[in-house]
Order: structure tokens, then sequence, then C-alpha cells
């Protein structure tokens, strides 16, 4: 990220959370969906963005973070541009998930966890997605891809990888 | 048998207003309106409606937050879904938005309240849209807001979304999370019926339970508790997966075997039987193809029937490798505030890797079955009570396989 898009999108995340405190109210119940709006905008929640919450919640910022660690979609370190998160539950697990994470592993080179050195991939290792009908089973951002094999994998992968 | 559930999930555009109201929807929310609020919840009482997450009486829970005196009143729609291998309420929210805002605002108007809120786990997105679009076009038509259908009744519905948390599915964490705090299950009573969000009196529901209410005000309660097994009226959505050649939701009555659901609806095991989880990972494994999918059945071979979560595995399938996946679900899940919930888990997962690793002793057998009834006596919520449950049955039903791994007995 350069300086000027910082900027930028520092100006969307608070405007945005400004909006979304004019229409909720500055109570702690719209702190969820400020952290949500936050997450949503940056792919992450930074030091900034917490103290910025904690200066209109008046909440210590140990404590905005004791709610951030609760919840897995919510993150505090910046993710790849594909976020893939690749479902691991006993359905999936069951239709040979292990497998699917091996080749995800071999093809990006990252581990779970992990994003690769140009940013573009993040990979994580996932409970139920709610397709197991489907299984195995992943997402891409908001893109549910199922009945996976190694070769559909490949190509979602490829697909992705010749995008910029 | 006659869908009342899933009846309008193959329907093209239902998410769309007019399409639902061109088939009869916001009738049951009409007839409503002209009839008292205790008449409705009598019909409800007479359907014999119980939850679908967990199982307790509908009318019970509904007429305990009418009784009570403090305002305002909340309904909660608990649509988390984080339930390994449950994919049920997803489709619901999907295909059928506005029978489950027509629900919920008829919910409201019985016990009172004029503010529902739909918990939507986090990684449903595009079903967050849905709901959402409906709830816009419910206000613009008329029958969400501001003097529901000139009734003077008022009624508002907003998503709350979640951010991927299994244990705020648990209604008092689910609670504490729409309120910004950590979701952390609270001990019980008081129940939510008493002391819920923010405090009031609140009905938590799940999607499933919710979608049941618009046809029983429409046909009544006597009809309702006609349908189905007498002891459970009604349908039951089964999420059926795993090692099975059909996965799917199907709608059954309760009481349905595991044979027929397997063999007739899922078209059968993909590979050879090895062992069925009935009720998701919380509950105990079971082989048997007869065993009847209700509670009181399942309760008969320490099972339980959960969502109505039913995960088919074959015989490839390790099962000291599933136990062990099961812990570490819990682990990563637990919220960590009862000790023996937190540490239960972890030393259950210290026990089941020496089996892992062919070095368990043969104490470990029954320290595993101490651990389990421990946890089930004194841990605050579901989670901790349960995390050893497929564990403890995996012992029940392969032993010889967890005695293979026991360290080989020194000759001395
Ligand atoms: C760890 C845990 C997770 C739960 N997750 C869910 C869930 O995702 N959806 C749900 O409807 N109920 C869930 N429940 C059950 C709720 O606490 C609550 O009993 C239920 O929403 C009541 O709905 P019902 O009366 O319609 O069955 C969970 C319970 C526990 C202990
Ligand atoms: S049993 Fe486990 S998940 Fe439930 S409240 Fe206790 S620590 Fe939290
Ligand atoms: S177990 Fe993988 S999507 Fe449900």
């Amino acid at each position: 990220m350069t300086a000027q898009d910082n900027k930028e999108s520092n100006v969307i995340w608070q405007s945005n959370v400004e909006l979304l405190i004019n229409r909720l109210g500055k109570e702690r119940t719209s702190l969820l969906p400020s952290l949500e709006s936050i997450q949503e905008n940056l792919g992450f929640i930074p030091e900034d963005a917490v103290n910025y919450l904690g200066e209109i919640y008046k909440l210590p910022v140990t404590e905005i973070y004791s709610v951030i660690t609760s919840y897995k979609m919510l993150d505090t370190e910046i993710k790849g541009k594909y976020l893939i998160k690749i479902c691991d539950s006993l359905s999936c697990r069951i239709n040979q998930s292990l497998n699917l994470i091996k080749s995800i592993r071999d093809i990006l080179n990252i581990q779970p966890g992990e994003t690769t050195p140009d940013n573009k991939f993040t990979l994580e290792v996932v409970d139920c997605l709610g397709a197991c009908d489907q299984a195995p089973v992943m997402m891409v951002n908001k893109t549910i891809y199922g009945k996976l094999n190694k070769a559909k994998l490949k190509n979602i992968l490829n697909d992705l990888q010749s995008k910029d | 048998m006659e869908e009342l559930l899933l009846k309008n999930i193959r329907k093209t555009n239902y998410q769309n207003i007019s399409v639902y109201v061109a088939d009869g929807g916001y009738q049951a929310l009409k007839k409503s309106l002209f009839m008292k609020p205790e008449d409705i919840l009598n019909e409800v009482k007479k359907s014999c409606l119980t939850g679908r997450s967990a199982a307790f009486p509908v009318a019970t829970k509904w007429s305990l937050t009418r009784q009570n005196s403090a305002r305002p009143k909340y309904i909660v729609c608990n649509a988390d879904e984080g339930e390994p291998g449950c994919f049920k309420d997803r489709l619901l929210l999907s295909r059928d938005p506005h029978r489950l805002l027509e629900a919920m605002i008829i919910t409201g108007y019985t016990v009172g309240s004029q503010q529902g809120y739909i918990y939507i786990r986090g990684e449903y997105t595009n079903e967050s849209q849905i709901v959402e679009n409906a709830i816009s076009q419910a206000e613009e038509n008329g029958y969400l807001g501001e003097n529901i259908l000139g009734s003077g009744f008022s009624f508002h519905i907003r998503v709350y979304q979640g951010a991927g948390s299994y244990v705020a599915g648990e209604e008092t964490a689910l609670l504490r999370s729409m309120a910004g705090f950590r979701p952390s299950p609270g001990i019980r009573p008081p129940y939510p019926v008493k002391y819920g969000y923010l405090g009031k009196p609140t009905v938590v529901n799940n999607v499933e339970t919710l979608v049941n209410i618009p046809t029983i005000v429409l046909n009544g309660g006597d009809w309702f508790s006609e349908i189905g097994n007498p002891d459970y009226p009604g349908t039951k959505l089964f999420c059926l997966s795993g090692n099975v050649n059909r996965p799917g939701v199907y709608e059954l009555p309760f009481g349905v075997t595991l044979g027929e659901l397997i063999n007739e609806y899922g078209y059968g095991v993909r590979g050879e039987l090895k062992a069925i989880l009935p009720g998701g990972v919380a509950s105990g494994l079971v082989t048997d193809l007869n065993i009847k999918m209700d509670y009181k059945s399942l309760a008969k071979v320490n099972s339980l029937l959960g969502p109505g979560v039913v995960i088919v595995m074959n015989k490839d399938v390790d099962i000291i490798a599933i136990s062990i996946h099961t812990l570490e679900f819990f682990a990563r899940e637990s919220c960590g505030k009862c000790s023996v919930c937190r540490e239960g888990i972890r030393a259950g997962l210290t026990i089941m890797n020496r089996f892992a690793r062919n070095e368990a002793e043969l104490g470990d057998i029954e320290l595993l079955k101490t651990l389990r009834r421990l946890m089930y006596d004194t841990a605050n919520c579901v989670l901790g009570q349960a995390a050893l449950n497929a564990t403890v049955s995996a012992i029940r039903l392969f032993r010889n396989e967890f005695e293979s791994r026991v360290r080989n007995q020194s000759v001395w």
C-alpha cells in the first residue's frame, strides 16, 4: 500500500464507521458492526482503528482487542487479496480435505495462516462453511467452491493467479 | 410426506415479495393481526411445536416472555448455524426469507415485542444480503415497520451479522455478542425469557423453528399436532453428509430410522458403513441403522438429535483420528471460561494423541470416561458438557481399536 492509498482507505473506513454509528447509535451494541465494517473496508483492523473506536465507545483498547480476538473473521493483520478458506470440518475431512490442503500448500508454497510474498493469497483452514452437501468445500473471498478435487482446485487457483 | 418447511425452496424468485404474496405469503400475518395474541399463543401451544435446535416447547418460551412486565421485549432469530455438518438454515434464509420475517412479526405481535433481530453467521454474507433485501421490501409494502397493515401494531427487524464463532450460537453468548461483548455463554438461569438482550425479556428461536409459525397460524395448532410423529409433531430437517451417495437436506418426520434416511433419501453409504454421528459433533456415535431419529430413541443409545446433523462415516475413517478431530474443534471454540472445559478438552487431546502414537496406557480408557463424566457434570454449557461424547462413544463401539493402540506391556 502506498501512503496515498493508505490515506484514502483511512478516510473510507472512518466515514463508514461514522455513518454506521449515526444509524445504530454510539452504544456498545454497534461495536461489532463497526469492527465488521472496518474489516470489510481494509481487510483487517489496524491499531489506529482500534484506538479510534476506543475513543468513540469510551473503552480501553484491550477490551476491544478481546472482542476482536473472539471472532475468526476479524483480523489484526493484513491478509492477501484472495483469502482462501478451506473447510476441514468433519464432512469435508471425510471427503479428503487434507489432500486439498496439501495441494494448495504445494501450489502456493505457503502454510495455513500464511500469505504469499506478493500479498495475493492467504490460506486459512476453517470450520464448516455450511455447504457440506458439496464437500469438500472452500471459500475464496465471498465465493463458495464445492465438490472440489485436485484438478478443479488447480484451475481455480490458476485463474486467480492470472488475474491481477 | 408433504413438505412444510422446504415447500418453497425450489420455487423461482421466491425472495421477491410479489412472488411470495401471490403465493399466499403474509396471509398468516393478516390473519394474526385480527386475532388476539393469547389466541395465537394458544394455537402454538396446541401445535406442540418444540424448538428445532434445543427441543424446548415454543409456547412455553413465548408465554414466559409475554407474561414478563419488563419493557421492551425482543425477538431474536438464531441463524448462526455454526454446527459442523449443518446447512439447513442457510437454505431457508436464502430461498424463503419472507416466511421467516412473517414468522418473526407474528412472534412479536404474540409476545408483545416491537423489535426483532436475525443473527446470521458471518460466513453467510450472501444470505444476509438476501434477508436485508427482503426486509426492505416488506417495509415498503407495509408488512413491516410502523403500523403494520393499518393494525396499529409496529415491528422492526434488523440483521445482526456474526463474525465467526461457534460458541456465539449458544443463546446467552449470542445475546452478549449482539451487545458488543465477547461471545461467552452466561450462567442460566436467568434464561433469556427473563433476562435476555440488554437485560430485557427475549425470545430466542432457531430459523427452522420459526418458519413453522405461519403454517400453524393458517391451519391451526390441532392440524399441526396431527402431522408426523405423535410424540413430536411437525417435520424435521435432517442435514445428511459425509460418506453418503446423495448428501442433502431432507424433510422427514421425527422417528424416521437412520436406515431410511441414509438408504432411501441418501441413496446409501459410499463404501462400507462404519459409524454415524446422528446429531453433530456433540452427539455420540452410533452404528445401528434401525435407530429412530427422535430425542428419546437417541438418548437411549447415549446419543442426541441436536440440530439434525447426520454425518456418515465408512470403513476408511480412522475412529481415533475422528475423535481427535472433534476434540480439536472444541478446543478451538471453547470460550475458556470454565477451567473444566478449557483444560478438560486439552487433557482429552493429550490422552487421545497417546492413542494416535500407539503409546497409550490401558488406564487411559478409564481416564477418558472419568474426564467425560466430570465435564458433563460440571461444565457451564453444552459445548463443554458434550465435548467428549464422540470420543467416549467411540470407546464403547470400537474398544478394540483403542486397545490395539495401547503401548506394548513391558515384559518384566
Ligand atoms: C455451543 C452451542 C452452540 C449453539 N449453536 C446454535 C446455532 O448455531 N443455532 C441455533 O439455532 N442454536 C444454537 N444453539 C442452541 C441455542 O442456545 C438455543 O437453545 C436455540 O437457539 C433455541 O432455539 P429453539 O428453541 O428454536 O430450538 C447452540 C447451543 C450451544 C450450547
Ligand atoms: S463449557 Fe466451555 S464453552 Fe461453555 S461456557 Fe464453559 S468454557 Fe465456555
Ligand atoms: S463440513 Fe465442510 S462445509 Fe460443512
